[in-house]
């Protein structure tokens, strides 16, 4: 009993000096070297001259950068030069949204002479005039394009990745270099380029070419997002499934499927936010009658009457909503990770 | 043809595109049951064999039968066999009973689908459906007792419920051996399926897998390139090299009775020597003259002598039994016995096993018993090529143009070229030979080393006292002197 109360007590001092030797080499590093030595650990004191000596080298190169201030005020513009391009990018990007919402609260279309009301938020929601009628018909087709034509490119890019995948090395560089052409070619010659095809196809424009036009664009991004994780799966488990009887097909969604769906979900939100953005495209693809967002407001903006008032307060709900999902999304991933940490 | 073959290769070759073949015109028949290892270094082609079974790879030709019936045109979902994979390839969404179940889902939904369709069929339907009921019923308990069952074979009962990323290599090993055995295949294929698993590990699943084997009465094909994995196991050891195979036989069959020096080299820790047989039950070697039990080659025929270092017995210089002759240059302690070098008065170096250590530079006397020398014929003595004069001094054979005398040929003339073993110079800058290629295998012959070296479709075969390491590019060069032409008539 004596003994072991003895080794405990041990134990505990010898922490002690541990934790009190971290402390102090926390605060100030310099003085770790000789603490150690105070401990008692002998073994090395050679070493911890050595390092003493090194520490002082240090310090002497330090003192030389000191001594050249020209090396200071370089640091210092640069500082600043960087800092202030950081916030007028930000500003320049953020003070227009802020503009935007301060202004849904105020009466009339134009930015001037802000008086309070609800008129333009009230058009928005109880749709009152044509014209608002009209925005919120673009604001659903938008949202149907987006969604139709992500949900048809993630198809589309899945398959396309899973067959890049498997093919040798040389056909397959083949492959992404000639699905990789459409992120890098001009929207407006791609946009052209399909008009052209469904004139000579003789098919007429409508929801259906925008569709299908946005799929064919955004598919490749889908492609580029799920082949990294086709990658790093470790193949034989497709294999496998087929030796236990699964047909191809099969295994592939119930094998391969889950293992890439992180890569499909993240193509998609980008396919998404891609189809929701275009203009060019979208605007050579469509009947007459219809409208997305972006070639509503480009009509708007170029039509006599100017921006509708309600158009205000619509940009300030997508913005927020942007915000709020990539805030949760955001909080959630970091939860993930703290998870995943106390594991 | 034996009704007791079940798997059967017919000329079977494996061609990837733009390469040598991987296998070559394999012929190999497994009768059921049996537990064959397919043995041999890595890139023999031994994994593209196995995959050819399971239906993987299509061969480029030959034939892949399967009870008698050929499968090569089945695809492998539909082939009455399972494998084990290297890395397990257990399904990471699916817990353990998930994994093992997959097999037995799949065959149950395609038993439902079937029952339906001849429900379709069936004039008196309630009896039909009824049966289908049941069926239904029984399905899960069915499946559920199965996997239990499984999981009791390897050792894993109550896992079912378990995540399979937080099971041990060991443990995931098992449930990959599970999920194949629980489909109750006719052939059960493995490979390497103990390559990522610790020593110890790995031995004890070698013996449980043969445990299984013999209650399970299953035929076993397995893959490694552990010839201790295989001695253990196998009921048949085929042994591979360079999509050829070498030699099918017993393992102790393989261990003790080698058909070439590559088998012997493989398999266990060799001395393999020069030798020499000039009459029936007499061989020479490092200059000294030894009885042994072989018979039947020609006098004088040039052999590779086998002698397993345990076999080599070790005595004071003063024995009068003492054969040879020499030094320790090295000892090494293994656990259950020391391994030593020795160097004879002739200058070959002997590997010896002996439970009594003898210190470095001392002299030592060794002795060998005439049944345990083999003596093997050697598949080449000399590099043979089919080659063409391509001028005056010129010869052009084994993917070159190379320096000779070409008198009494005419440029254009069809010849053979013979180079003896030791005419071969190997240099180390690939471009600096008259062909460049690669090392494919290297074996020490007591007093220098003999190499293949692949370049191209050729390999040539050579005597070398440089050490090389496997793999080493290098370039060859043909001193004139050593290169001899015949006459293609000759």
């Amino acid at each position: 009993m004596v003994n072991g109360a003895k080794s405990n007590g041990a134990e505990i001092s010898g922490i002690k000096a541990r934790v009190s030797g971290v402390n102090n080499g926390e605060s100030k590093p310099k003085t770790t070297v000789a603490e150690t030595r105070a401990d008692g650990v002998k073994i090395g004191g050679n070493d911890a001259v050595t390092g003493g000596s090194k520490n002082a080298a240090n310090k002497k190169k330090i003192n030389k950068k000191k001594a050249d201030a020209g090396f200071y005020a370089r640091r210092k513009i640069g500082y600043y030069v960087g800092k202030s391009y950081v916030f007028l990018i930000l500003g320049l990007i953020y003070i227009p949204i802020l503009m935007i919402i301060v202004y849904s609260f105020s009466s009339g279309r134009g930015f001037s002479n802000f008086s309070f009301s609800f008129a333009n938020i009230n058009e928005l929601f109880t749709g009152g005039s044509t014209e608002s009628r009209r925005m919120l018909r673009a604001l659903e087709n938008t949202l149907l394009v987006g969604l139709a034509s992500s949900v048809l490119a993630t198809f589309l890019g899945t398959l396309g990745a899973v067959g890049v995948n498997s093919m040798r090395k040389k056909p397959r560089e083949f492959m992404l270099n000639i699905s990789n052409v459409p992120i890098f070619n001009a929207d407006i010659i791609i946009a052209l380029s399909l008009m052209m095809l469904f004139t000579a196809l003789n098919i007429q424009r409508s929801a259906a070419t925008v569709i299908l036009s946005h799929a064919a664009v955004i598919s490749p991004y889908v492609l580029l997002n799920v082949l990294p994780r086709l990658k790093q799966m470790n193949m034989s488990v497709y294999e496998a499934a087929l030796d236990l009887g699964s047909p191809p097909l099969s295994a592939l969604v119930k094998i391969i499927v889950p293992e890439i769906l992180p890569g499909m979900v993240s193509g998609f939100v980008l396919a998404f936010t891609l189809s929701i953005d275009d203009f060019v495209v979208t605007d050579y693809t469509r009947s007459n009658s219809f409208e997305t967002l972006s070639t509503y407001i480009y009509s708007q903006a170029a039509g006599k009457e100017g921006l509708s008032g309600a158009l205000k307060p619509l940009s300030a709900l997508i913005f927020l909503t942007v915000l709020a999902a990539l805030l949760v999304f955001n909080l959630r991933k970091n939860s993930k990770l703290k998870r995943a940490e106390n594991k | 043809m034996a009704d007791n073959i079940i798997i059967e290769l017919k000329n079977v070759s494996k061609r990837f595109a733009g390469g040598n073949n991987v296998v070559d015109n394999l012929n190999l028949r497994i009768k059921k049951g049996e537990f064959v290892t397919l043995l041999g270094p890595s890139g023999c082609g031994k994994t593209t064999t196995l995959r050819m079974i399971a239906g993987f790879e299509l061969p480029t030709s030959g034939d892949v039968l399967l009870n008698g019936a050929s499968i090569v045109n089945t695809p492998p979902h539909l082939r009455p066999v399972n494998t084990v994979f290297q890395k397990y390839a257990l399904f990471p969404h699916y817990n353990v009973f998930g994994n093992i179940a997959f097999g037995l889902k799949i065959k149950s939904k395609r038993l439902i689908a079937q029952k339906r369709a001849e429900i379709k069929q069936a004039t008196d339907k309630t009896a039909a459906i009824a049966e289908l009921k049941s069926l239904k019923a029984n399905a899960k308990n069915e499946i559920e007792k199965k996997v239990k069952s499984a999981l009791k074979i390897v050792g894993l009962s109550d896992y079912e419920r378990r995540d399979v990323n937080s099971l041990s290599g060991g443990q995931q090993q098992r449930v990959a051996i599970a999920r194949a055995l629980v489909n109750e295949p006719e052939v059960l294929l493995l490979d390497e399926p103990l390559s990522s698993l610790d020593l110890k590990l790995r031995k004890e699943m070698q013996l449980e897998l043969k445990e299984m084997h013999e209650n399970l009465g299953i035929t076993f094909i397995y893959v490694t390139h552990d010839q201790e994995e295989a001695l253990t196991m196998s009921d048949t050891i085929v042994v591979m090299k360079d999509g050829v195979i070498q030699q099918v036989g017993t393992p102790a069959d393989t261990y003790n009775e080698p058909v070439n020096a590559f088998v012997a080299n493989f398999i266990g820790d060799s001395n393999i020597f020069d030798g020499v047989m000039p009459e029936d039950r007499l061989v020479v070697f490092d200059g000294l003259t030894f009885e042994c039990a072989d018979v039947g080659f020609k006098k004088n025929e040039k052999v590779d002598v086998v002698l397993r270092p345990e076999d080599i017995f070790i005595t004071d210089v003063s024995d009068p039994a003492a054969q040879i002759t020499g030094t320790v240059i090295s000892s090494i302690f293994k656990g259950v016995h020391y391994e030593m070098g020795v160097l004879s008065e002739n200058a070959c170096e002997y590997l010896v096993q002996n439970t009594v250590p003898r210190k470095v530079g001392e002299n030592v006397g060794m002795y060998i018993r005439p049944f345990d020398i083999h003596i093997m014929k050697k598949p080449y003595t000399s590099n043979i090529f089919e080659g063409e004069i391509a001028g005056a001094g010129k010869v052009g054979f084994g993917g070159g143009i190379y320096d000779a005398s070409t008198d009494g040929f005419e440029t254009g003339e069809k010849v053979w070229v013979r180079v003896p073993l030791g005419g071969v110079e190997v240099v180390d800058d690939m471009d600096a030979g008259v062909v460049g290629g690669e090392i494919t295998t290297i074996l020490f012959k007591g007093t220098h080393y003999h190499i293949d070296v692949k370049c191209g479709n050729f390999i040539y075969r050579v005597n070398t006292d440089v050490q090389w390491d496997d793999y080493d590019r290098v370039g060859i060069t043909i001193n004139p002197e050593y290169i001899k032409l015949y006459k293609t008539e000759a």
